[in-house]
């Protein structure tokens, strides 16, 4: 494909089901023609697999309690407070 | 350490007697809001940090002005879209304050920059399947700007549609689509080898 930025916009599009049925079909028949458009498909289908499990760590176990002791703490000292 | 799954199922918002309940000032409900929503607030938190306990500091500060700040919400709308939005916000002005390591807050319209591949390229031979490769994405996304780092999170981590995105973050739907689309490319250009290609 002569437009390397559209090609990584369709390509984008395509992984996300996001192409017209029309759009779709003429990109997957530019696809067996075309090795480097190919790799940008599989590329983007890697990221985005890996996009999907991130090394995001879960949020500390104590961290409920935090927030919680903190909102109680707020919420006694608005009582504390003369009318 | 464990890790969060990603997107695609993101949590379902609670009844709306809980949130009601806490919006009133009920405690329990409001227990089972952060309960409930501390994944997805603390990963952005860490996504706009990488620092756990930065991350930590940000999600208290998020759910305490959700205490605070509850009567503003609208009970006839979801929650979760306007959580995500404090949440961002509250990481954004932490970001504007330099209280947080940062990139570039802003990424202008016009940022046709050529992307420079960084300095040190570990070989495909270090890049294995999984873990390591996720932490790699991790790393990779550390250093785009902060706008492509939110808009890549909220899509791919939050399973926001573009049209969520667009209302969370108060950009136009166009902007969230072009810079979605330059964070994929750019990290995809940064993963390189990793990714499969050749």
């Amino acid at each position: 494909m002569a437009n390397c930025q559209r090609s990584r916009e369709l390509a984008q599009a395509y992984l996300e089901g996001a192409l017209a049925s029309s759009e779709r079909a003429a990109f997957e028949n530019h696809l067996r023609a075309c090795p480097s458009c190919r790799r940008v498909v599989a590329e983007y289908g890697r990221l985005f697999s890996v996009l999907a499990e991130p090394a995001i760590p879960q949020p500390p176990a104590h961290l409920v309690e935090l927030v919680m002791g903190r909102v109680g703490a707020r919420g006694a000292a608005a009582q504390r407070k003369p009318p | 350490m464990d890790h969060q799954k990603g997107s695609g199922v993101p949590e379902r918002d609670l009844p709306a007697g809980v949130v009601a309940a806490a919006q009133g000032g009920d405690e329990a409900a409001f227990r089972q809001i952060v309960e409930r929503f501390q994944g997805a607030v603390f990963a952005i938190a860490w996504r706009m940090t990488h620092d756990a306990a930065q991350a930590e500091d940000l999600c208290q500060e998020v759910f305490l002005r959700l205490w605070r700040k509850f009567h503003t919400f609208d009970p006839g709308r979801p929650l979760r879209p306007w959580l995500l939005r404090l949440a961002t916000n509250v990481c954004i002005n932490a970001l504007k304050k330099h209280t947080l390591p940062t990139s570039s807050l802003h990424v202008g319209e016009d940022d046709e920059a050529p992307w420079e591949p960084p300095a040190r390229q570990p070989g495909p031979a270090r890049l294995a399947e999984g873990r390591e490769l996720a932490q790699r994405l991790e790393d990779a996304i550390a250093e785009l700007p902060d706008d492509y780092r939110l808009v890549i999170t909220l899509r791919h981590l939050e399973g926001l549609s573009y049209e969520e995105i667009s209302t969370v973050l108060g950009w136009p739907l166009g902007t969230v689509k072009v810079r979605l689309f330059r964070a994929r490319e750019r990290l995809r250009r940064m993963l390189g080898p990793a990714l499969g290609g050749t």
